[in-house]
C-alpha cells in the first residue's frame, strides 16, 4: 500500500496529538481497574454479610475519594464546611452538639447529627430512615442550604479543575468525567466503609478480653430492658420507636413534617413520633443524646427511661410502664455501656485525611 | 400514431412517478412540546396572578415534573413501542421540549407517566435530567419529585400563604402517584407511519390540579404543604385526569 506524502503527514500528525492528549488527559497507570474488597467482620456484629449495592461496590480507590471529599471542605457553598465538620472521628463521628449550626448558613439544624458506623446494613437513613441509601443520602448534606449548600455544578467545575480530583476518578471508575452520581458514590463507599467492631465487649465475646462483675450485670440489664430495640450485634434493630420523647407532635409547614418522625415517611399512625433506633456502640463518646440532642448525659437518658416517658398513642408498648432499674443497676448498666466504646475505632488513622 | 407515444410516455411517467414515491420512512424524530395554562392562558411565573375555581387567587413561582416510559400502541394489532431510558424533565423556567427517534408504525395510541418508576426512584446517584442537581429531589426522603407546583395565594383579605405541592412516591406498597396518562393519537390527526418528523403539542392546564375529580379547596387545607399521602394521591387523581392535553 503506498500513501501519498501529504497523507503520511496527517497521519503521524493525528497519531502524536492523539498520542499526546493521551498522555495528559489519562493517568498513568497500567491497570486502572479499581481494587474491590470486602471488609473482615467481626463475629460479634452478627451479620453474615456485607450488603452494598451492586452498582457501587468498595473499591479501595473509590473509598480513598470519597474519604478525600470527606474532608475537603471546598466542595461546600462559602468553602468552609465539609463532612468532617459535623461528622469526626473522635465522637465516633458525631458533633457533640445538639444542633449544629455549623453548616453555611449558620442556622441550627433541627436534629442532632448522628454517629456514623455499621451504616451498611441500615435500609433506612437518617432519624426518620427518609433516605434509602448511601449514594441517595449523601445529596442531603451536599445541598441543604443549612449544611453544605453546595451547587452540585459548581462543585463538578471545582473538581474538574483541582488536583488530583480527575486523577482519582477515573481510578475509582474508570472514566475522568465527575458527575453528581460519581461524587454520591464515592462518599457512600467511604461512609459505607467505617466500621466499630473492636470495643471490650467485641474482645469480650471473642475471648480476648473479660467484662467485670459491674459490666456483666449491665449487661444481663441491657438485655432484659434494652436488647428489643437496640438488638445485640449492631445494637440498634435498625427499626422505628417512639420511646417516649414528646406527647405531641406539631406540625409547622416549613418544616415539612420533621417532628413527627418516621410518620412523615410511612404515613403510618403508629409511626408518629418514632425514630431510628440508634446503636449503643461508641454511646459514651456521642452525647448529647436522642434526635434532638435533648440529654446531655447518659444518666438523663436512663432518667428519661425510669421516669420521664411521654404517653401517646404511637408509644412503644415496651415503654408504657417505664423501665424500672434502681440506681444502682443504673451504674451497672452504665458499666456495660461503656465497654461498648471502641477506642481502635475513634483513632483509625485510616479513617483521617 | 402519435396518440399511442402519447399514452405510452403518461403511462410511463405515471409508472415511473410511482415507483419514485418515496417508501415509508423506517424512522420518526419526534418532538414533544409543553404549554402551560391557567384558565387556557399562558402565564409568567411570578407575575402571574390567577383566579382559581375556588376563589383562591393563585400566583405560582415554580411548576416543574417529569415525563417518562413514553409508549406508542398500535391497539389494532398491539404492537408497542416504550421508549428506553426517557426521563424528560419538563419546567416552566427552563426546558419544554424534547425529541427522541421511534421505529415507525401505525400508532394510534400514546401514554406516558408523569413521575419516575420505582426502578428508577430507589436511588438518585443518575445522570441526564435525573441527575440531582435538577432540584427535583428530596434532602430528607429518598427518590424524586414527580411534580412540583410552588406559589403564594390568598383568600379574599386572608394575608398571602405559601402553597407547596411535591407529588413522588411510588414505594413498593403503593404506586399510586406515578401514574399513566393515554392519548388518542388518530383524534389527534398524527400519523407515525408516514412521516419522519412528528410535532406534538400538548397543552397542561394548571387549575385542572385542582378540579377532578377531586377538588381541592386550598384555603381549607390543614396545611398548605402537600407532600405526601392522602392529598398527595388527590392531586395525583387530577393530574391523570383533566391536566393534559394533545392539541
Ligand atoms: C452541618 C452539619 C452536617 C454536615 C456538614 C454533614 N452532616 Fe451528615 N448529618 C447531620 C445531621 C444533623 C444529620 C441527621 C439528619 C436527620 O436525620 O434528619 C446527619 C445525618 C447523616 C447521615 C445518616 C446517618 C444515619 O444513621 O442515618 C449520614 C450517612 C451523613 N450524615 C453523612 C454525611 C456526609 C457524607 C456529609 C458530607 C457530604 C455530611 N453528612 C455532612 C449533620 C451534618
Ligand atoms: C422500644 C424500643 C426501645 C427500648 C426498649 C429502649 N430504647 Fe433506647 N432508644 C430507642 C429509640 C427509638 C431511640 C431514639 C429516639 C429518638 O432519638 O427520638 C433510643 C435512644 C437511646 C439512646 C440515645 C442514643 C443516641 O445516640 O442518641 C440511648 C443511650 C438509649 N436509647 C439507651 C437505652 C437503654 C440503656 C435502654 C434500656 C434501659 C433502652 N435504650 C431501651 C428505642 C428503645
Amino acid at each position: 500500500m503506498r500513501i501519498r506524502k501529504g497523507y503520511t503527514a496527517a497521519y503521524l500528525l493525528i497519531l502524536v496529538l492523539g498520542l499526546s492528549s493521551c498522555m495528559e488527559g489519562l493517568p498513568e497507570v497500567e491497570d486502572p481497574a479499581p481494587r474491590y474488597f470486602i471488609p473482615t467482620l467481626a463475629a460479634s456484629l452478627q451479620q453474615s454479610t456485607f450488603p452494598q449495592p451492586e452498582s457501587n461496590l468498595l473499591s479501595e480507590e473509590g473509598v480513598l475519594l470519597g474519604k478525600t471529599l470527606f474532608y475537603d471542605p471546598l466542595i461546600s457553598a462559602n468553602g468552609q464546611v465539609s463532612c468532617g465538620t459535623c461528622h469526626s472521628l473522635e465522637l465516633a463521628f458525631g458533633d457533640g452538639i445538639s444542633l449544629s449550626a455549623e453548616g453555611v448558613s449558620g442556622k441550627p439544624l433541627h436534629r442532632h447529627a448522628p454517629v456514623l458506623f455499621n451504616l451498611a446494613w441500615n435500609e433506612g437513613l437518617f432519624w426518620d430512615g427518609g433516605s434509602r441509601n448511601l449514594e441517595s443520602l449523601i445529596f442531603g448534606p451536599l445541598t441543604h442550604p443549612d449544611e453544605m449548600g453546595a451547587n452540585l455544578n459548581e462543585t463538578i467545575a471545582y473538581l474538574n479543575s483541582s488536583g488530583n480530583y480527575p486523577e482519582m476518578f477515573y481510578r475509582a471508575f474508570g472514566t475522568d468525567s465527575i458527575t453528581s452520581a460519581a461524587i454520591g458514590r464515592s462518599l457512600a463507599q467511604f461512609v459505607r466503609s467505617i466500621l466499630s467492631q473492636n470495643s471490650k465487649y467485641d474482645q469480650w465475646k471473642s475471648g480476648e478480653n473479660a467484662l467485670n462483675s459491674l459490666e456483666l450485670q449491665g449487661y444481663q440489664l441491657y438485655q432484659e430492658h434494652c436488647k428489643s430495640c437496640h438488638t445485640e450485634g449492631l445494637f440498634t434493630d435498625l427499626g422505628y420507636h417512639n420511646n417516649g420523647l414528646d406527647a405531641s407532635f406539631p406540625d409547622p409547614m416549613e418544616l415539612e413534617g420533621l417532628y413527627l418522625g418516621r410518620f412523615r415517611i410511612s404515613f403510618a399512625d403508629s409511626d408518629l413520633g418514632a425514630f431510628k433506633t440508634p446503636s449503643l456502640r461508641n454511646i459514651a463518646f456521642s452525647a448529647p443524646y436522642m434526635h434532638d440532642g435533648r440529654f446531655e448525659t447518659l444518666d438523663e437518658v436512663l432518667d428519661h427511661y425510669r421516669s420521664g416517658i411521654q404517653h401517646s398513642h404511637s408509644l412503644s408498648p415496651a415503654l408504657r410502664a417505664g423501665i424500672t432499674i434502681t440506681d444502682a443497676e443504673k451504674e451497672a448498666l452504665k458499666a456495660f455501656l461503656h465497654s461498648l466504646s471502641d477506642y481502635t475505632f475513634i483513632t483509625n488513622q485510616a479513617y483521617l485525611p | 400514431m402519435k396518440k399511442i407515444v402519447l399514452i405510452a410516455t403518461l403511462l410511463g411517467s405515471l409508472w415511473a412517478c410511482d415507483s419514485n414515491v418515496d417508501p415509508l420512512p423506517t424512522s420518526a424524530s419526534v418532538t414533544f412540546n409543553f404549554t402551560h395554562l391557567i384558565n387556557g392562558e399562558e402565564f409568567d411565573l411570578e407575575n402571574s396572578m390567577m383566579e382559581l375555581p375556588t376563589g383562591e387567587v393563585f400566583t405560582p413561582n415554580k411548576f416543574k415534573y417529569y415525563i417518562s416510559n413514553i409508549t406508542f400502541t398500535n391497539t389494532s394489532n398491539q404492537e408497542t413501542y416504550t421508549l428506553e431510558d426517557g426521563y424528560y424533565l419538563i419546567d416552566q423556567a427552563g426546558q419544554k421540549s424534547f425529541s427522541f427517534v421511534i421505529p415507525t408504525a401505525a400508532y394510534d395510541q400514546l401514554s406516558f407517566y408523569v413521575g419516575v418508576d420505582q426502578e428508577r426512584n430507589l436511588s438518585i446517584d443518575q445522570v441526564g435530567d435525573l441527575d440531582p442537581s435538577n432540584d427535583m429531589v428530596w434532602n430528607w426522603n429518598t427518590g424524586y419529585k414527580f411534580l412540583v407546583l410552588e406559589g403564594e395565594w390568598q383568600y379574599g383579605e386572608s394575608v398571602r400563604e405559601g402553597l407547596i405541592i411535591h407529588i413522588g412516591n411510588n414505594d413498593p406498597a403503593s404506586t399510586i402517584n406515578f401514574r399513566e396518562i393515554t392519548f388518542d393519537l388518530n383524534q389527534a390527526a398524527i400519523d407515525l407511519e408516514r412521516n419522519s418528523e412528528v410535532n406534538l403539542d400538548f397543552e397542561a392546564e394548571l387549575s385542572a390540579l385542582f378540579d377532578a375529580p377531586n377538588e381541592i379547596v386550598i384555603h381549607e387545607l390543614e396545611n398548605t404543604s402537600i407532600m405526601g399521602g392522602e392529598w398527595a394521591i388527590k392531586v395525583a387523581e387530577n393530574y391523570q385526569e383533566g391536566m393534559f392535553t394533545l392539541k
